[in-house]
């Protein structure tokens, strides 16, 4: 059971993390976070009893968690490759190395 | 070797374009705007209007492409809403509220179709779905399809009561009347609005029976995107991932996938879905 409890706050944490990390502030103030936390609250005590609503609540959850994580690391990517994929020259650079200089008459 | 692998991907793009072509050409008549916006507000709030639900920003209110009011039926739905235009930075990026275009297309319709038409869109994919497809050249591949793949099909045969199978040929499984009937049924019971998600969670998937799994919380979001790129990811394991094309299909196919699923168990209300009975 404390198991559960534990992956249940984690999934938590997960979310506040994401909401903050897309905002680049605390998202206290912001609607989301009071409903998410009225959610979690609410679905604390009854989770045994009425496993289904419980699981029902994670599910939403992780579902909205996958959103958000996805979406940012989606944007991330978009933002790496804009410009196409990158240059040998760039590549060679990532590991520290350089590529020799052509070769000039 | 290399032929093998040329041959199954080729094959598996080439059923994701033939399930691609019979989707409908959404947004015929609405004209697009691809230029992005500055963000020209600065709060995002919701309002109450009778049972249903707006955004405003700042004094504004959101309206849709078609230039109707964005009203959304529940509470939830709406601070998931609010919270995307939010979470904007300085510029909107529209293509990443994928939550605002569900309840456009859900307020809007701009297809055009009605509830059957709908219903019969999302079943079309059930002849092509993706689980039922099983490529037997590496046989590694074969075993993995069947280990993955296998238990969903048992799994929606005795929850619905319905006869869907695999095959290994090219023109697919023979999927019984009956079949199309009962899953037809089980849509019907859902409103347009929790249909918007279905249709976009089976047109990402490509596959009824992982939708069905994922709304019915068998599946989630990840295990179906994995389920439904499994082919992929076992090539990939094998000979490696390009993140420019793999890795950002699969992050846009998971936020848009749990974007629609979200969506739809919203829409439902709380205990609608589970405590349906299979239609005999």
């Amino acid at each position: 059971m404390s198991n559960t409890k534990l992956q249940t706050l984690r999934l938590l944490r997960s979310l506040l993390r994401e909401l903050r990390e897309v905002k680049n502030s605390s998202p206290r103030n912001t609607m989301a976070y009071g409903y998410l936390m009225d959610q979690f609250r609410k679905n604390q005590v009854t989770s045994e009893k009425y496993c289904k609503e419980h699981n029902e609540m994670l599910h939403q959850a992780q579902t909205y968690l996958c959103l958000l994580r996805s979406t940012r690391e989606h944007e991330a990517l978009q933002a790496v490759y804009r410009r196409g994929e990158r240059t040998v020259a760039e590549s060679a650079n990532l590991v520290g190395l350089q590529l020799p200089k052509p070769y000039e008459e | 070797m290399s032929g093998s692998i040329f041959l199954s991907r080729s094959c598996q793009s080439l059923r994701r374009i033939l399930q691609g072509s019979s989707h409908p050409f959404f947004m015929n008549n609405v004209k697009r705007f691809y230029r992005e916006r500055k963000r020209f507000y600065k709060n995002v709030s919701i309002s109450q209007s009778g049972k249903s639900f707006e955004i405003n920003l700042d004094r504004r209110k959101v309206k849709t492409p078609a230039g109707q009011l964005l009203v959304i039926p529940n509470e939830p739905l709406a601070i998931a809403v609010a919270t995307e235009w939010d979470n904007q930075g300085d510029v909107i990026k529209q293509h990443t509220m994928h939550l605002t275009s569900l309840c456009n297309t859900a307020i809007d319709n701009p297809s055009t179709r009605n509830k059957q038409q709908v219903i019969r869109a999302i079943l079309h994919y059930l002849d092509t779905d993706t689980v039922c497809y099983r490529l037997q050249d590496p046989p590694e591949l074969f075993a993995l399809q069947t280990n993955e793949w296998d238990p969903l099909l048992d799994w929606i045969n005795e929850r619905y009561k319905v006869e869907v199978s695999s095959s290994t040929s090219i023109t697919g499984p023979e999927i019984p009347d009956a079949t199309r009937q009962t899953l037809g049924h089980h849509l019907e019971t859902h409103s347009d609005w929790a249909l918007v998600g279905y249709e976009n969670t089976v047109s990402c998937l490509k596959s009824v029976v992982l939708t069905f799994a994922l709304m019915d919380r068998r599946l989630g979001v990840e295990e179906a995107v994995t389920l439904s790129l499994l082919e992929t990811e076992f090539q990939t394991a094998r000979w490696g991932s390009v993140e420019w094309a793999h890795d950002t299909e699969i992050a846009d196919l998971k936020a848009r996938v749990a974007a629609a699923s979200l969506f739809t168990q919203l829409v439902s209300g709380s205990h609608e879905v589970k405590q349906k009975q299979p239609i005999q």
